[in-house]
């Protein structure tokens, strides 16, 4: 299974393979989408994150968005409470703690470095800009499930 | 006096201008003048009329809001995901949508779009409706569950229940406290307003915002009269323009209202300043008002 997918790796510029990792999903400027066979990159594609600028419900736009490039997995820093759901909905299976370019993100995946996230790794509005504190709670339990291995994601990542 | 009531809107642009003190000392007066008041605590998101009164409520109604439920003539097409403008729903393909309901705005633009009649109205609380009396004043209190985005959906909750009230009891007054800002929340609980006093202060702030909120009175379809209270007049020695603002947004001048130790005392206990200290200069600033205002009705 893991090496013939498309990886959709949030990032900071639209320069491909070469755009650094953005840490953020739900406001990250551009998704560099990935196809893999067998544990190769076979195409990169890029698209621009409409939800960049959203005042809310950013999370599930970007979750939306990758999941209409046909991506089944996701490499990012971090996931709030709403994309983690709404990933997790449409069967993408969420890697956090993703740095340094996408190509580096892509070999760490390869590589098992990268830890699953079954849960928001981080609270809602996390990746605005500005403070703002709009105090949406996260969670609605949800069961995951899944089937796959990995721990639970509480990490430090920054 | 005609059979509809005469409503009096107290609003402001700022914060903390004295707004719900002038309301309530009002609604005190007209009462105390055998006028049968209703009041209304448009403040959805920080409704405190009824603390400054001292007035016990009692709940009425909650305030629901429309969420969507998805039946199974849904075919996961996903028109309702493009729709829906807050992100509310994510679209699962050969699936029913996911809904996050904290983002759903209860707009219905998901079911107006939707083909195949697959979306049924479901429903959230936003928040809530209570009453009560004082000084034979009839209260009427909205309050925003916390949160929740929709403050204005509970400000006309509390005009059409106020509204319904009027088939049953003959009020010659309405007097309504809305909260600070020149937003939809305002323009619910203005309209239709005859009169509106917007309370400012000598500050920067006071004026600036006093601006907003006297421009947005200008566009209101029931053409209030529009009239101006500076409360703590004597806060600065600073001057404020307040004489070409009134004219420019053609308001008048109603009063000016000095600081004064009864009103700090009265407004901590939760007492009208015109119950606590009836016989002060401050309650003959509001007895002038009142005079003015009642003037006007008749």
């Amino acid at each position: 299974m893991k090496g013939n997918e498309i990886i959709a790796v949030s990032s900071q510029a639209l320069d491909g393979l070469n755009a650094p990792v953005d840490p953020r999903f739900g406001r990250c400027r551009a998704f560099t989408i990935v196809t893999l066979g067998n544990g190769k990159i076979q195409n990169v594609q890029v698209i621009e994150n409409a939800g960049m600028m959203a005042s809310g419900g950013a999370g599930i736009q970007a979750a939306q968005l990758v999941s209409n490039t046909g991506a089944n997995v996701v490499l990012t820093g971090n996931v709030g409470p709403n994309a983690s759901q709404a990933l997790q909905g449409l069967g993408i299976s969420v890697y956090i703690g993703a740095s340094g370019t996408v190509e580096s993100a892509i070999n760490d995946y390869l590589q098992g470095k990268l830890q699953q996230a079954t849960s928001a790794t981080v609270p809602s509005h996390f990746g605005m800009g500005r403070g703002g504190g709009m105090g949406r709670g996260g969670g609605m339990g949800r069961g995951g499930g899944m089937g796959r291995g990995g721990g639970r994601g509480r990490g430090q990542f920054r | 006096m005609n059979n509809k009531p005469t409503i009096i809107a107290v609003t402001g642009g700022k914060g903390g201008t004295g707004k719900t003190t002038v309301a309530i000392n009002l609604a005190y007066l007209f009462s105390k003048h055998n006028y049968k008041v209703l009041f209304l605590d448009c403040d959805v998101d920080a409704p405190n009329a009824a603390i400054l009164m001292n007035a016990d409520l009692e709940e009425i109604k909650q305030v629901e809001s429309f969420l969507p439920r998805f039946n199974d003539n849904c075919i996961g097409c996903g028109e309702c995901q493009k729709a829906c403008q807050p992100h509310a729903l994510l679209n699962i393909p050969k699936k029913k949508p996911l809904l996050f309901p904290e983002l759903c705005i209860g707009c219905k633009a998901c079911q107006i779009v939707c083909e195949h009649n697959a979306i049924e109205p479901d429903n959230k609380i936003i928040g809530k409706l209570s009453r009560g009396q004082k000084y034979g004043i009839d209260l009427i209190v909205g309050e925003l569950q916390i949160g929740e985005p929709k403050s204005a959906e509970v400000v006309r909750a509390v005009r059409e229940y106020a509204d319904a009230r009027l088939k049953e009891v003959k009020y010659d007054l309405i007097i309504i406290d809305t909260a600070p800002g020149a937003h939809c929340d305002i323009i619910h609980a203005l309209d239709g307003a005859n009169i509106v006093i917007s309370v400012t202060e000598p500050t920067p702030f006071g004026t600036h915002d006093l601006k907003r909120i006297l421009e947005l009175i200008t566009y209101l379809s029931s053409s209030p009269a529009s009239h101006i209270v500076i409360n703590r007049s004597d806060l600065t020695t600073q001057k404020q323009p307040f004489n070409e603002i009134a004219k420019k947004y053609q308001a008048s001048i109603l009063a000016e209202i000095p600081m004064s130790r009864e009103i700090q005392l009265s407004y901590a206990e939760g007492v009208p300043v015109m119950e606590k200290f009836p016989d002060t200069a401050v309650s003959q600033d509001f007895e002038d008002i009142f005079k003015k205002l009642e003037a006007v009705l008749i």
